[in-house]
């Protein structure tokens, strides 16, 4: 049977807003109740991906902006921008627009300079605008600051409801180190190690979407502070935190078992986005099951490098030997399982890190 | 790898045009194993590839060399989703020799159109049997006897059936481009 891929997009964008809501509500965006999510919160990565996904949610789109306006300085938009850029997570346009309008205000100047390295030169033609919320018709007079970079919405009220985020939960764990470390790659550096025990400068560049030069420098450095340990392996230098169990002190919520996981979200949040754009072409529904099997097929050859960076590519069970119907089949299976292994991660997540093996400093 | 039968050449000639549809009308002229299935000429049940001769233009045939770039992707995205063999839709016949020296004479007009897809973007013209004969004697003439000697056995040629007014149509205006007569 030709299943409905137009359904199982609609199904698949409601799962993701309420992922989404959660993830925003342990933030400090207000309306939801407290995450329990075993893993920390890539704020970076996060916005992103909001920017594909909440356009079909204006509600949650306008509170990331209330949040934002209240928190957006702990944004890294350095690494924000590295992000869109090398994980092709993001829209450009709605980017822009928002770092236009927070950088109205003055906390925010630094949202400018994102702004100018997103915006196009010329405004677009008037037929090239889009509504921001496909679902919402156009009632208001359009905000002018979306409007400029080709996005029609109704005027902003934002609520001031959004809050700073709890250090006292895994989800935050990174805020916390931001606000121990600063916000730079240090903070990136130990979130993965303390999650990972261990690990050499290329993984960890390629998990925390730094550059491999600057996680060398930044673990060197961490070095000369006598709690994070190196050893030569090969060619390959691995970088470990010392008397790791001691850092559990960090762990300021009730029953903290291990270390929050850390997730590659960025690559993730692509190949969700690459499977969300197949799904959601024009007609595609009406096309034969061969022709929607080998869009997908497409799509998954495009995510699949993503998927692997991610840590995520065994959730796809699907044969490239499958056909028609059956590929399909399989491979929305597949999607199905992977967007439920953002919920089931809670039962993997192991009891305590067992203390590991010492490396001399 | 699968070799194509006359259902699976319906298919994928199918699925071909509707890959295409965003992109322009075609209109191809196909000989070889798939034209003999296609019409259903000759015993033998499958054929590992569509050879295209020609491509139709309003004016004329031209050289189908080279496909267009989106139809070769959509021929692979084809191949990979039905588990034909590389290169099932190639170009291999449109050789230069028949835009120089001329394809049989009123081969145009003999040409058994069919359309595929949804929307019937895609235009594929078989040859007729009577070409057929040419062109399996001219690869025949190549090669031992082989799968073109059997099809040619197959075709059960006769005089009156291949009987030729001229040797080959030389005349047929610019090298390269051989008029199409309206059907």
């Amino acid at each position: 049977m030709n299943p409905s891929l137009h359904n199982f997009r609609e199904s698949l964008l409601q799962r993701l807003l309420d992922f989404l809501w959660r993830q925003w509500s342990a933030l400090g965006v207000a309306g939801h109740a407290r995450s329990d999510d075993p893993w920390m919160i890539d704020p970076e990565a996060l916005l992103l991906f909001s920017t594909h996904i909440a356009r079909h949610d204006s509600r949650l789109f306008d509170e990331i902006l209330d949040w934002l306006h209240t928190n957006g300085s702990w944004i890294n938009l350095q690494r924000l921008g590295t992000l869109h850029k090398e994980d092709r997570l993001g829209d450009s346009a709605i980017l822009a627009a928002i770092a236009n309008l927070l950088s109205q205000e003055s906390a925010h100047l630094k949202w400018k300079l994102l702004m100018r390295r997103l915006e196009k030169p010329d405004s677009p033609p008037a037929d090239l605008v889009q509504r921001l919320f496909p679902s919402i018709p156009m009632l208001k007079e359009p905000d002018p600051v979306f409007l400029k970079h080709g996005l029609e919405r109704g005027g902003i009220e934002l609520r001031g409801m959004s809050q700073s985020p709890r250090p006292d939960q895994p989800a935050t764990f990174l805020f916390k180190l931001r606000a121990l470390f600063g916000m730079q790659a240090r903070a990136e550096v130990m979130a993965w190690l303390l999650a990972n025990e261990q690990g050499h400068p290329a993984e960890i560049a390629r998990q925390t979407g730094y550059f491999r030069g600057s996680i060398q420098n930044v673990l060197n450095d961490l070095t000369a502070s006598g709690h994070i340990g190196s050893i030569r392996i090969g060619r390959e230098k691995t970088f470990s935190i010392l008397r790791h169990d001691e850092w559990r002190f960090l762990l300021t919520w009730p029953n903290a078992g291990a270390f929050p996981r850390w997730i590659n979200w960025a690559p993730l949040f692509h190949a969700i986005q690459t499977f969300l754009d197949t799904l959601g072409k024009l007609g595609l529904d009406d096309k034969s099951e061969n022709f929607q099997a080998i869009q997908l097929r497409e799509a998954l050859d495009q995510a699949t490098p993503a998927l692997a960076r991610a840590g995520f590519a065994q959730n796809f069970q699907t044969s490239r030997e499958l056909r028609g119907a059956e590929f399909l089949q399989s491979i929305l299976a597949d999607i199905e399982s992977l967007t439920m292994e953002i919920e089931a991660v809670k039962q993997k997540i192991p009891a305590a890190n067992p203390a590991g093996e010492e490396m001399v400093g | 790898m699968k070799k194509l039968n006359a259902s699976l050449l319906d298919e994928a000639l199918n699925l071909l045009a509707e890959s295409t549809e965003d992109h322009p009308n075609q209109h191809w002229v196909v000989c070889g194993g798939s034209s003999l299935l296609a019409l259903g000429l000759v015993s033998r049940t499958t054929t590992r590839d569509v050879d295209v001769l020609a491509r139709v233009e309003p004016d004329g045939l031209i050289t189908a060399k080279p496909l267009p770039e989106w139809l070769e992707s959509a021929a692979e995205q084809v191949r990979k989703q039905l588990g034909l063999m590389e290169n099932w839709f190639n170009t291999g016949p449109s050789d230069d020799s028949f835009f120089r020296f001329g394809f049989p004479e009123g081969m145009a007009e003999r040409l058994i159109p069919r359309e595929y897809g949804p929307n019937k973007n895609l235009r594929s013209s078989f040859i007729s049997r009577r070409d057929q004969v040419f062109f399996k004697l001219y690869a025949t003439a190549d090669s031992d006897k082989g799968r073109h000697y059997e099809d040619l056995q197959d075709l059960q040629p006769t005089a009156v059936g291949t009987a030729r007014r001229r040797p080959l149509d030389t005349h047929s205006g610019s090298i390269g481009r051989i008029p199409v007569c309206p059907r």
